[in-house]
């Protein structure tokens, strides 16, 4: 059993594997990538914005430039317990610090420009001096804020309490880093201008190029406008292949085109560009020595356990949610127990009912209570979550009409006030938390009860029928043991099985039911934040979500399957 | 076998029963079983439902339109210059396809004729099968062309090179499947409706937009003389002043009900001025939000108690007299101006904005929106005059005898001309999505049963892959990032369903592979597809096409909860869209909207159940060894 129990382990990673590759290249397919969102409110942005250092959080961790399978790779990595490479390190707050990236290498060298124009000399000289400049600004600004942070060890240390052994550590890193970040954001401010700057190159280009064209066909006697027509059609300029929309530029093939010089103002932009881009490389650079050092002082922990040197074990790293700015761990841990409120209360309900309305309709098999409940339990089948919530809003909840239930949440505005128990004071009867929870639940539970009671229902009564036609039952019958007792004693015990089972299916099932209910009832569980992450193309909290339920729903699958073979002796492992 | 119910009452003994009393003709499996579900009362109304959607589907554009079904233009002194019908010109390639297929089919299916209904059956689901392809496959070729190459898609035999070349391809592919004998007749048959379907394409190509407003000012200024339909209301159709009507609402109710609505709407709105801009710091009248809503209610005169609760937070007797004449006044407005008496009307709103004005406002800009609600209130009476000669001059057209049977949306659009026209989403979306599902779950089950080893290996997980997630989020994830329209709504929910028909087939391949006439297939040589598809899979094939039916209700189920969702394909009507405009824009729960939508969504569903439910009683050979 327990060969069997690893084995069915092993074969869930490579369908978690599946499951979570489906759903990124899905999300891949989206209208303008992974990041649109983002890169949509970076469009227009400096490199000291908000959005800008989340574009290069975004960048860091998936690299969207990169094919979508790389992208996948990389987010693997990061959920995969098995790490490889330098070890990160985990500060007091519990959040990872990851090793500094290196800075990307610029996207082609000054070869480009060498014999058709010369790059003016001074560029590498240029930002060497205003790195130099900058470093000075800040190291003095810099020193005054590790100064700051020393002295105030020095304090702790006079109060007698303790200090790490190299106390300038975090503050010189927490320094470093947050420098570095704004580098870089600066350095891919200006990868993309200088991008835009090429694309723009081409196309003032191509319009140089229609222009020599049109000239030589109107030379050659064609009408004016039919020249410019067919010009627009057959003559486009050879950089325009390196430029692909969204200023995509392909640099190889770039490097290997001649640039014309004569386009002296589109020219212009491309030259500043890389002088841009030069310099911000260099300045990235710079702060990419200042805080690798600071790193290598170990300012916090190294995360993890280590193996033999090369690799460790860390728990999985599931991001943060770019719309809300917090990590995914804690949005889950939050939703999680208000979905769970929510199932933990409707499964006894769906058994407490299904299950004594299938037995009876078994024993009285083509009856009229058979037919009847058959039928009603078809209806309940039938109804979609959608209507039921709406109705059930609409007609009991709503002040319009009857006005018996809360319409949404699941507490009230004042809950925070209210003793947790009922009782009594100076105004009168006082619900609580407790029944004013309760109260809030009564029309969600009954939207995820009403389709689990027609399912259980129909399979008590399918495993008591197939039950009754035993030859067990017909030798119970033959020696007169009584009606009831056949169908306690000999029944209904030998059909519990599949029944018990599905518990393990039905909760599964009722974490999807959930999204709906909890979206028509704004109630903030786990399908409220799932929706409103897939309507965000929110990646980080998508996957995680994704990962997690498909955990759980595959234990489950293994865990009905124990249940069955350890409750059933005819049933093997094999 | 012998027919259940023998057509004599009469004992008959064991000659009669050799020579042949009472027996009937063995029938095929499938007839059998169709024989035995149509006797059941679930069934039949599972079936008459399904039919009057499938009626809708195919005739909810001639039936519900807001195009008249025949204009004639008039000259000025009434003569008729020239008739057109406009609910034909605006038809598209697809609506004029479905009804002649419609009306065909049905002709077809119908009549008594020597050969067998069920091989007129399959002809006719050839044909709607080629023709379907092509519409498809034509549309796939626009989407394509849709922003590159203007000047070939300027060019004029565009439409007929790209109809009649989807036409050949989907013909050339797929004539074999005809069931007709000989290539001859299978390929001319095939060709007969593909150049059809393919002639009606590229006419229509382009789908014509005609606003039926046009129309219906046609009509009211006498130009026209139109001839509507049963429900003269198009699906896009709306008017602001049609905004959330309930039921059985005429027209001219309808534009009566926006004049008094603008009036109460007007006076609420003054109420509202005065009471939250008056001066905090006025002598007696302690102002705080609690004692402003007081105000409006006691100006309102919506509760009584607002009185003695002001007195209570020591509101002096001069306000509360002050407020009280402005109730009065107010309320005399509103009988005057109902009574038609606007003179009174005029002098009652300037004596409650005097009234008002005697009191001190919180600041300038408030004063200003105090005098400003005034004014209004006082050019409510010539609006409203305005608004009541419009209602009148509806009322007397036949547009105003215009009846919303079902009430109208909050944009306004009339809820049964939506309903019907959803009709097509939701049969095709059920049949199509359901047929993709059980075509890869029968390719993929097929697979995994026959081989077993690790070809089952490997396919089982690509089954856990999709069992692993609740259906209901890949639906969402992959409807809110591929293109809302209706052919990749179908195929989302087909590739995602699959699994349950996959792992039916691989059951009963499992059974079946080991069995002799599979392994005499094996012997002789047959190639593969011939072992699965021709010999296998007849014998089980059953429990999926019973499955199948619960399948389209699910199918049905989850398109209309990704319309609820907002994910559903635009441009298109759709049960669950409807349902999820139930509480408006304004947050007022309109019953009708939520009810009738909502109940044809359950009964299609409820409907399909059933069908499958007595499909699989009426096959499963325990269940009738019990009921016998």
């Amino acid at each position: 059993m327990l060969g069997y129990i690893a084995r069915r382990l092993l074969l869930m990673i490579p369908t978690l594997l599946g499951i979570t590759f489906l759903v990124f290249m899905l999300l891949a397919m989206a209208p303008g990538g992974i990041g649109a969102a983002l890169r949509a409110a970076g469009g227009s942005v400096d490199a000291d914005s908000k959005a800008s250092l989340q574009l290069l959080y975004i960048e860091d961790r998936y690299g969207l430039d990169d094919p979508a399978v790389v992208q996948y790779g990389r987010w693997l990595a990061r959920i995969s317990p098995l790490k490889f490479g330098e070890r990160s390190m985990r500060n007091y707050a519990g959040d990872l610090e990851e090793p500094p990236r290196d800075v990307k290498a610029m996207p082609m060298g000054p070869g480009w420009f060498a014999g058709s124009y010369e790059l003016p000399q001074d560029l590498e000289a240029t930002a060497a001096d205003r790195n130099r400049t900058q470093a000075d600004d800040e190291t003095s600004a810099r020193s005054a804020a590790v100064d700051a942070a020393l002295a105030a060890t020095a304090a702790r240390e006079d109060e007698g309490l303790s200090v790490g052994d190299d106390p300038g550590a975090i503050p010189e890193y927490k320094d470093a880093n947050k420098a570095y970040l704004r580098a870089r954001a600066q350095y891919l401010m200006a990868v993309r201008g200088f991008a835009s700057s090429i694309s723009r190159y081409a196309s003032a280009d191509t319009l140089r190029l229609r222009k020599i064209e049109v000239d030589a066909l109107v030379a050659g006697g064609v009408d004016p406008k039919i020249a410019e027509r067919q010009a627009t059609v057959t003559t486009e300029s050879p950089f325009n292949a390196a430029v692909s929309g969204n200023n995509i530029v392909d640099y190889d093939l770039l490097q290997t085109i001649k640039p014309v010089t004569s386009l002296t103002e589109a020219w212009n932009t491309v030259v500043t560009g890389y002088g841009e881009l030069a310099v911000a490389h260099a300045e990235a650079e710079a702060a990419l020595l200042r805080v690798r050092t600071a790193y290598e002082r170990g300012p916090y922990p190294l995360a993890g356990v280590g193996i033999l040197g090369f690799a460790n074990f860390d728990w999985p790293d599931f991001g943060k949610s770019f719309t809300i700015g917090r990590p995914v761990l804690d949005l889950i841990t939050e939703a999680l127990p208000v979905t769970l409120l929510l199932n933990v209360a409707a499964v006894p309900i769906i058994y407490l009912v299904a299950v004594p309305f299938g037995m009876h309709a078994a024993a009285r098999h083509n009856k009229l209570f058979d037919k009847v409940s058959g039928s009603i339990f078809v209806i309940f089948w039938s109804i979609p979550v959608v209507w039921a919530g709406v109705l059930a809003i609409g007609f009991l909840a709503d002040k319009q009409y009857l006005g018996l239930f809360p319409v949404s949440g699941l507490h009230s505005n004042n809950a925070d006030e209210m003793a947790f128990l009922p009782g009594w004071d100076a105004a009168g009867f006082q619900a609580g938390y407790l029944l004013d929870t309760l109260w809030h639940m009564v029309l969600p539970v009954f939207c995820l009860v009403y389709g689990g009671w027609a399912v259980l229902a129909k399979q008590t009564r399918a495993a008591m029928l197939d039950t009754y036609t035993m030859d067990f039952v017909r030798t119970a019958r033959a020696k007169g043991v009584s009606d009831h007792d056949v169908k306690w004693y000999h029944v209904f015990r030998n059909s519990l099985l599949p029944v018990i089972t599905i518990f393990v299916l039905v909760f599964p099932a009722m974490l999807a039911g959930s999204v709906v209910v909890e979206r028509i009832f704004s109630i903030p569980g786990m399908g409220s934040l799932i929706l409103a992450a897939i309507f965000n193309l929110d990646r980080d909290v998508i996957l995680a979500n994704v990962f997690m339920i498909a955990v759980l729903n595959l234990l489950a699958l293994l865990l009905a399957d124990i249940l069955y073979a350890a409750a059933d002796p005819r049933v093997t492992f094999d | 076998m012998t027919s259940p119910k023998p057509d004599s009452q009469k004992t008959i003994s064991g000659i009669d029963v050799m020579r042949g009393v009472g027996a009937s003709k063995a029938k095929p499996f499938w007839a059998d079983a169709w024989s035995r579900v149509v006797e059941r009362r679930g069934a039949q109304f599972g079936l008459v439902w399904i039919a009057i959607i499938g009626f809708f589907a195919i005739f909810a554009p001639v039936l519900a339109n807001g195009l008249p079904l025949w204009s004639v233009e008039l000259s000025a002194d009434g003569e008729p210059l020239r008739a057109s019908s406009p609910i034909y010109d605006s038809l598209t390639a697809t609506d004029i396809l479905l009804l002649v297929g419609g009306i065909l089919g049905t002709i077809l299916l119908l009549l008594p004729m020597a050969v067998s209904r069920q091989k007129r059956l399959g002809v006719v689901c050839v044909a709607g099968m080629l023709a379907g392809l092509v519409v498809i496959l034509i549309a796939f070729v626009q989407y394509l062309f849709d922003g590159a190459g203007q000047d070939i898609v300027a060019w004029d035999l565009f439409p007929y090179v790209v109809s009649f070349g989807c036409g050949a391809i989907v013909l050339l592919l797929l004539f074999w499947a005809v069931p007709f004998e000989g290539i001859v007749r299978k390929l001319l048959f095939g060709a007969a409706v593909v150049v059809l379907t393919s002639f009606v394409c590229s006419d229509r190509w382009v789908s014509p937009t005609v606003s039926p407003d046009s129309f219906v000012r046609g009509q009211i200024d006498g130009s026209q003389r139109n001839t509507y339909t049963l429900v003269p209301w198009s699906p896009t159709q709306s008017n602001a002043a049609f905004f959330s009507r309930r039921p059985v609402t005429t027209v001219a109710e309808a534009y009566r009900t926006v004049a008094d609505e603008q009036l109460q709407d007007g006076i609420a709105f003054f109420i509202r001025t005065v009471a939250f801009n008056l001066s905090p710091r006025l002598e007696g009248l302690p102002l705080d939000g609690e004692v402003s809503a007081d105000i409006v209610e006691l100006l309102a005169g919506t509760d009584p108690d607002a009185l003695t609760r002001l007195v209570d937070a020591g509101v002096s007797a001069d306000y509360i007299g002050r407020f009280e004449r402005v109730k009065n006044e107010l309320a005399a407005y509103l009988v005057s101006i109902e009574a038609g008496e606007e003179a009174r009307a005029s002098e009652a709103a300037k004596s409650a904005v005097d009234t008002v004005d005697a009191i001190e406002a919180a600041n300038r800009n408030a004063r200003l929106m105090i005098v400003d609600a005034g004014q209004e209130l006082i050019g409510k009476v010539d609006e409203r005059v305005g608004f009541v000669k419009a209602a009148n001059e509806v009322a007397e057209r036949s547009f105003g005898g215009r009846d919303f049977h079902l009430g109208t949306d909050p944009i306004g659009r009339d809820v049964l001309s939506q309903m019907l026209h959803a009709c097509r989403l939701s049969i095709s979306i059920g049949l199509v999505s359901t047929g993709i599902s059980v075509l890869i779950g029968i390719v993929i089950g097929s697979l995994m049963g026959y081989f077993g080893g690790w070809v089952d290996l490997v396919l089982s997980r690509v089954v856990e892959i999709f069992m692993a997630i609740p259906v209901l989020f890949l639906l969402i994830v992959a409807a809110s990032v591929l293109p809302r329209n209706t052919y990749v709504m179908m195929a989302i929910i087909g590739c995602v369903t699959w699994t349950g028909s996959a792992r039916f087939i691989r059951a009963e391949f499992l059974k079946l592979r080991n069995q002799d006439f599979v392994q005499s297939c094996r012997a002789v040589g047959l190639p593969l597809h011939s072992t699965l598809f021709r010999h296998m899979l007849p014998n089980g094939i059953t429990p999926v096409l019973v499955q199948a039916s619960f399948g389209i209700a699910a199918a049905i189920i989850a398109e209309a909860t990704l319309s609820y969702l907002g994910l559903g394909p635009y441009g298109q009507s759709s049960w669950g869209k409807l349902l999820s405009l139930t509480t408006g824009e304004t947050g007022v729960f309109l019953w009708w909207m939520a009810v009738f939508p909502g109940a044809a969504i359950f009964l299609t569903v409820l409907a399909y159940n059933v069908l499958g439910e007595n499909f699989r009683d009426a096959i499963d050979p325990k269940m009738r060894k019990a009921a016998h």
